[in-house]
């Protein structure tokens, strides 16, 4: 029979944490994320973050602009005014798709952690504040949530795309008004929890605001949650945005977005299959480093599947 | 049943609520006229048209008004199609329901034995390689699968069609790349819940008494295991229904999701918005259905909650 292992009593956000074993925990956290396969998922992820950051460094031809008459080369062919080939082919603008690549990750990280941002911002606010005064308002803004948790994510995407329209800062804030409600129960959850506290009445007596109690007291003790919540998240955000971008609805062109790019090139699978391969193998390796990645630390950090997501 | 009542009253305030972000959401951002008329129509034209619309009404008057033909199953017109709304929709249901009971099927029907096979197996490498899998499920994006599928199995070998549904020979590629994810999500959940129930005492009483394994696992243990992956799968067939939007997409499927994109590409907002009100509906429904099989297995439920 396998049975788990009963796990050691974990560390309560509210017990006083002296700080060596804070730091001798964090410690452990890192050695265990490292192990094995994490830490080739650490390693290929560190890269691909940083031929995004490093990308007008890296990149050998610009990202938005090409020679129409080096349209549509194969990996490998010579560039006309450059000593450095189109190691990655061009596209049907002749835009050298390496480079396009490159950018491209900066696009998605991009992407990803402001909306990610804006998710867990407004979420956690509404969860807090749901979760502590409780009755009407509670109730209102749960079925918000419900709503929101139950709808194809796609759907309501293309919705709030097709009424604010395609731009940059569009998709982040219509990934962050389809991604909150996650946030938002995982809070009121925890919220709710807190709120009866004795320290929560203590401050109550002693005449502590409101907002005050949520943000001095409640806020600090939810974090650790919301952070594993959201690394779940980040592999589902760039997905998101990148099946945005290959419908045509995300981020619009000529930025080196991985779905547009695949999207680009696909009528042209067959003749020049690197333009939609490329990319399309950046997102897959992106997302799974990171799957593998939130999977580990949410083993680590929330062995008792606090965290819905 | 008091349960199943405030439930079904609950899904009801879920579909009036959606009615009422819908109704605002199409205000909020521009006059439907803007989109019916062309911008070189006459004032009179606008006001015409408005007056027959009843958009010269107060905000709430409308709102009624739209709720009252709604619930008559009057979703509207498509301005782009000039046919029914409700009418398309339930043009393009089978084939989008023929397609996600398929997908489902296949990757619940595998999903389920190499979630609980992981959990048996925990820590083995029969558990490392269904993660694997599901984590790989869950990485490659459907539209990256879908397109390659076609390049091999279409273009270069000519085993199956392009796209399009016409016969048998055309679920096989959209069926089996929608699947990949079902798979990968209901075999990381039956395995986790798996592992929950087998570390629990009564299963651990069952073993003592020596009844045999393969009857605990696969009888004692997968029939509570099974109650979250039920959920699960009922708001995951809803989120199907348009969540193929994707896949429905690469493959040219005639389906709902598929139509919700052409409404998302053509800015067609009444069309969309009849989508979005008959997915709520058909998810309200499909957690009513989940409820009434949960107060089945789990009699808990009754009581309590």
């Amino acid at each position: 029979m396998a049975t788990e292992p009963s796990p050691p009593d974990g560390l309560r956000p509210e017990d006083p944490v002296p700080s060596d074993l804070e730091a001798r925990k964090r410690k452990s956290v890192f050695a265990r994320l490292f192990r094995g396969s994490g830490g080739v998922a650490v390693v290929i992820l560190g890269l691909i973050v940083l031929s995004g950051i490093l990308a007008p460094f890296l990149a050998p031809f610009e990202p938005e602009f090409g020679n129409l008459r080096e349209s549509l080369l194969p990996p490998g062919s010579p560039a006309k005014d450059s000593s450095i080939p189109h190691l990655l082919g061009t596209d049907r603008f002749g835009r050298d798709v390496l480079s396009r690549v490159l950018y491209g990750s900066r696009v998605s990280l991009a992407v990803a952690a402001m909306a990610i941002a804006v998710a867990g911002i407004l979420g956690t606010t509404i969860g807090i504040v749901a979760g502590y005064y409780g009755g009407v308002v509670d109730s209102i803004l749960m079925r918000l949530a419900d709503l929101v948790l139950a709808m194809p994510i796609i759907l309501l995407a293309l919705v709030l795309a097709v009424l604010v329209g395609p731009s940059f800062f569009n998709v982040v804030l219509i990934l962050g008004a389809v991604l909150w409600a996650e946030y938002a129960r995982q809070a009121r959850a925890e919220t709710l929890g807190i709120r009866e506290r004795e320290y929560v009445l203590l401050s109550r007596v002693a005449g502590i605001s409101s907002i005050g109690i949520m943000v001095r007291h409640i806020l600090p003790n939810i974090l650790d949650t919301l952070l594993v919540l959201a690394t779940l998240q980040v592999a589902r955000v760039i997905i998101i945005e990148a099946a945005l971008s290959f419908l045509g609805v995300g981020i619009p062109p000529p930025a080196p977005a991985w779905g547009l790019m695949v999207s680009e090139g696909r009528g042209l699978l067959n003749t020049s299959w690197w333009i939609s391969v490329f990319p399309g193998i950046a997102i897959t390796m992106t997302i799974l480093t990171v799957n593998l990645i939130a999977d580990r630390l949410k083993d680590i950090l929330d062995p008792h599947g606090k965290v819905v997501g | 049943m008091s349960f199943l009542l405030r439930r079904a009253v609950q899904g009801i305030a879920t579909v009036f609520l959606m009615s009422i972000i819908v109704f605002i959401l199409s205000r909020i951002t521009g006059s439907p006229l803007d989109y019916l008329l062309s911008p070189l129509a006459s004032e009179e034209e606008f006001a015409a048209v408005a007056a027959d619309l009843g958009l010269d009404k107060p905000a709430v008057v409308q709102y009624f008004t739209f709720l009252g033909r709604a619930l008559q199953g009057d979703l509207g017109r498509s301005v782009y199609f000039h046919e029914l709304a409700t009418s398309m929709i339930f043009d393009r249901l089978g084939a989008t329901v023929s397609l996600a009971s398929i997908a489902f099927i296949l990757g619940a029907g595998l999903g389920v034995p190499a979630g609980v096979a992981a959990a048996v197996f925990r820590g083995t490498k029969v558990d490392a390689g269904a993660r694997g899998m599901a984590l790989f499920g869950q990485s490659v994006p459907s539209f990256f699968i879908g397109i390659v599928a076609i390049q091999i199995f279409s273009v270069n070998l000519g085993w199956l069609p392009v796209g399009g549904r016409h016969g048998l020979a055309t679920y096989v590629l959209p069926a089996i790349t929608l699947a990949a994810y079902v798979f990968a999500a209901i075999l990381r959940l039956t395995r986790s819940s798996m592992i929950e129930v087998l570390s629990s005492d009564y299963i651990t009483l069952a073993m003592i008494k020596g009844t045999p394994r393969w009857r605990v696992i696969w009888h004692h243990a997968l029939r509570n295991a099974l109650i979250p992956v039920i959920t699960f799968s009922g708001l995951l067939l809803a989120q199907m229904l348009v969540g193929a939007i994707v896949v429905e997409t690469v493959f040219a499927w005639p389906g709902l999701g598929r139509l919700a994109f052409m409404a998302a590409a053509q800015r067609d907002y009444p069309l969309l918005q009849a989508i979005v009100i008959f997915i709520t509906v058909v998810f309200v429904l499909m957690s009513f259905i989940v409820d009434v099989i949960y107060t089945i297995l789990d009699p808990r439920v009754r009581v309590s909650s």
